[in-house]
């Protein structure tokens, strides 16, 4: 989610621009009088000119055709001019053809009844020209603002594409509300929690819990604007696909919250558009945190890695220096001999954490692999017990594992390890001679493998704690370890689909109970003895 | 040791960890020729003509699966290979390339001792120099007597299946050394095996539960993780 720091910004609160109304001319009122009186002026100017010219001829022409001239005078200027200036050239060409051209000359009598049909005629013919004429200009003057929405809107989508950032949303709605609409309004966002937060501008005008419920309230189809009203002002979620974004509060100056069709089909795709694009944000910023953590974590485990495997060589070289010592002739005396023991001792348990953070780092790198081969459980038990001889001497290890256990697909390397990582703990938490026992059956979640001990136990409460990185109880002294081994030991067990989990026994002692899960192991087909 | 004085080429690197097995080498009478990296080591390994290379896995010039290729190309002389990676792979490739055996640093004298041992006794016994006990050959209380096909336990008769002998015997005659899956899968039920090592498992869990004394706890037929099975004496 983005930061609250940008939630309030406000969309329209500058000076509001006077809204263009659909069905009026969008000239500047100042100009409006001043046009509206040119085109008056014109139809006067026009009309005295043509009738100059036709008076001194019109004992030439027919009565007709004088008619049909001013008609066409009429018929132009309701095309050309406003229909205030139709009107009058309507009415100022009949009574200019009537005074100056129909007998008696220079006179309105009529004499005959036969020119008051022609005036009549004329009159309706005038204005019904002047009727489908400003009907006509009406229409091109609606497809301009039309059109004026559309190219709003397409610059709108144009700005909204190219943001890269959630608080570049702002200039450009600003600017399609300002252009649109008499009214100002404000994006409220919501924080990480999903609580719509205006601390970054206090508008205390905003209802906010009202913008909170429409922001909770159901997704899907845009809901119907009247129900968004709430004290004169439309609270609009700006939905997103998966959930709402943001609100957009709308304050209409003079419409009370009430739109045109027009304006709310605007308003609609405005929105959803708005909604779309910080959605689209809100992705691009969690993928980003996504990419970064995974750098970092690549990054760690690759420094871990590198770092294990570059203490490992000079270990090694220590472990078999204190090892050419003990073994060198002529031996060396008895207390030497000790030292040289306790230093290779040391060694090893140095060792022994370096090979724990090695593993670490490899289970946790998004590359591990594991080499999973259908195994056959003693032996990766008893592969366990061989490389943990040393630490288990003087031990008393019971092992019950019956012949009829499956197969079981697993990484044999890293399931000793994790027996190993067990077998090590038990050593660390109990006294030398204690019994330790490993078990084995066939349950239905899977097989279950049991490593007991009679030692004292795991603290009270620390059953979940010790499967923690870096986590160790009380250890017999001397032993500590890095307290990776069990977290090592977990993680290994959920990578080959299993569950593992620590208890006291009733009779004293841990328990670790491992489940891994059952295949469906190959068929091995098997020969038959030989008698000798 | 026998009696012309044996010699080793070891390549490795890593200073302290040379200047140790060659300590080591030396004080069992052996003559160490030492070589910092895998180019010095082949010239050593044309010149010297030694009993014995032992190779380091990770030497900073070239890859050390690929320096095994390139001498087993023109030499037999046994490779014990040495690797500080916990990487199985890798030492399966080295095994594969035609390296005898390996030892993971770090390692204890005895240790690179009984592994020289094993090797060079093989290589010894496939030269003809010595003798299968007499065809009988014995680990702990387990007697297999190879002339008469008969495997005995504490001196009772153990029931082995065809395979399971066969097993058994490619185990004997490489005492000592570590087999790889694959090797043993080829060698036993042929080509068509070798990737379904879990055959070899099944089998092996099948023949320690009739020698050893606790299969849980195997003191002869010992696993090496990911990589194949040793038979200890």
């Amino acid at each position: 989610m983005f930061k609250s720091s940008w939630a309030g910004d406000r969309v329209g609160d500058h000076p509001p621009c006077r809204v263009k109304d659909s069905l009026k001319l969008m000239e500047n009122p100042q100009y409006a009088i001043l046009t509206a009186m040119k085109d008056e002026l014109l139809v006067v100017a026009l009309i005295g000119m043509t009738t100059a010219l036709l008076l001194p001829l019109h004992a030439h022409i027919l009565m007709v055709n004088v008619l049909m001239v001013y008609l066409f005078l009429v018929f132009l200027v309701a095309l050309k001019l406003n229909g205030r200036a139709s009107i009058l050239a309507s009415f100022l060409s009949i009574a200019i053809y009537f005074y100056f051209f129909v007998p008696p000359h220079s006179s309105f009598e009529i004499i005959e009844l036969q020119y008051l049909l022609t005036l009549a005629l004329m009159l309706l013919i005038a204005m019904i020209t002047t009727h489908l004429a400003s009907g006509l200009r009406n229409q091109v003057v609606i497809a301009e603002n039309r059109e004026q929405r559309i190219r709003s809107l397409y610059e709108l989508a144009g700005e909204l594409t190219g943001i890269a950032s959630p608080d570049q949303i702002i200039r450009p709605c600003r600017r399609f509300v300002s252009d649109n609409f008499d009214a100002h309004g404000v994006l409220i966002f919501p924080d990480d929690t999903g609580k719509l937060s205006v601390d970054g501008n206090p508008s205390a005008w905003v209802n906010l819990p009202w913008a909170q419920r429409i922001f909770d309230g159901n997704m899907g189809t845009l809901p119907d604007f009247r129900t968004c009203l709430m004290d004169g002002s439309l609270y609009i979620p700006l939905q997103g696909s998966e959930k709402n974004q943001g609100i957009m509060v709308l304050t209409l100056k003079q419409t009370d919250g009430v739109l045109s069709g027009e304006q709310e089909s605007l308003l609609r795709m405005c929105v959803t558009f708005m909604g779309l694009v910080l959605e689209r944000l809100s992705y691009a910023a969690r993928e980003r945190k996504a990419l970064l953590e995974i750098d970092s974590e690549r990054l760690r485990n690759a420094l871990l890695a590198s770092l294990s495997h570059d203490l490992r060589t000079p270990i090694a070289a220590m472990a078999g220096m204190a090892d050419a010592m003990q073994w060198s002739f002529p031996p060396l005396p008895q207390t030497h001999q000790i030292m040289l023991g306790g230093i290779r001792d040391q060694i090893h348990l140095i060792l022994s954490d370096v090979d724990k953070l090695l593993d670490m780092a490899r289970l946790h790198q998004d590359s591990v692999t594991l080499h999973k081969e259908w195994q056959v459980l003693e032996e990766v038990v008893g592969s366990a017990l061989k490389t943990s001889g040393d630490v288990l001497r003087g031990y008393i290890i019971d092992v019950t594992m019956g012949s009829d256990i499956p197969l079981l697909e697993m990484d044999a390397t890293m399931v000793e390890r994790v027996f190993r990582n067990l077998l090590e703990n038990v050593a660390r938490h109990t006294p030398v001679g204690s019994r330790i026992e490993l078990a084995a059956h066939v349950a239905e979640q899977g097989v279950v493998v049991h490593v007991m001990d009679n030692g004292p136990g795991i603290p009270q409460g620390q059953e979940e704690a010790i499967f923690s990185k870096f986590v160790h109880g009380k250890t017999i002294a001397g032993t500590g370890g890095v307290g990776l081994g069990l977290s090592i030991v977990r993680a290994v067990v959920r990578a080959h689909g299993g569950s593992i989990r620590a208890e006291n026994r009733k009779e004293g002692g841990a328990k670790f109970e491992i489940i891994f899960p059952l295949g469906k192991p190959p068929t091995v087909i098997c020969d038959t003895e030989v008698s000798p | 040791m026998s009696e012309p004085q044996q010699s080793v080429v070891l390549i490795e690197d890593e200073k302290m960890i040379r200047r140790y097995v060659a300590m080591a080498l030396s004080a069992n009478g052996f003559k160490v020729w030492e070589s910092e990296t895998a180019q010095q080591g082949l010239m050593e390994t044309a010149s010297r003509r030694p009993d014995l290379i032992i190779l380091d896995l990770g030497l900073p010039d070239r890859d050390g699966v690929d320096v095994i290729r390139e001498l087993r190309l023109w030499c037999e002389i046994p490779i014990l290979v040495l690797s500080v990676c916990t990487e199985e792979m890798q030492k399966v490739a080295a095994l594969d390339a035609g390296a005898d055996d390996y030892l993971t640093k770090p390692f204890g004298v005895p240790e690179l001792h009984a592994r020289i041992r094993a090797v060079l006794r093989r290589r010894a016994r496939r030269d003809g120099h010595e003798d299968n006990e007499g065809g009988i050959f014995e680990f702990g209380d387990v007697q297999v007597d190879m002339v008469h096909r008969r495997v005995s336990r504490g001196g009772t008769p153990v029931h082995l299946t065809p395979i399971e002998y066969q097993i058994l015997t490619l185990l004997v005659a490489n005492v000592g050394l570590v087999l790889t899956h694959r090797f043993i899968l080829q060698k036993v039920w042929g080509p068509d095996y070798v990737e379904r090592p879990h055959y070899l498992r099944v089998f092996m869990a099948g023949l320690r539960r009739k020698i050893e004394e606790n299969s849980s706890n195997p003191k002869h037929l010992m696993t090496e993780t990911g990589i194949g099975y040793r038979l200890v004496r």
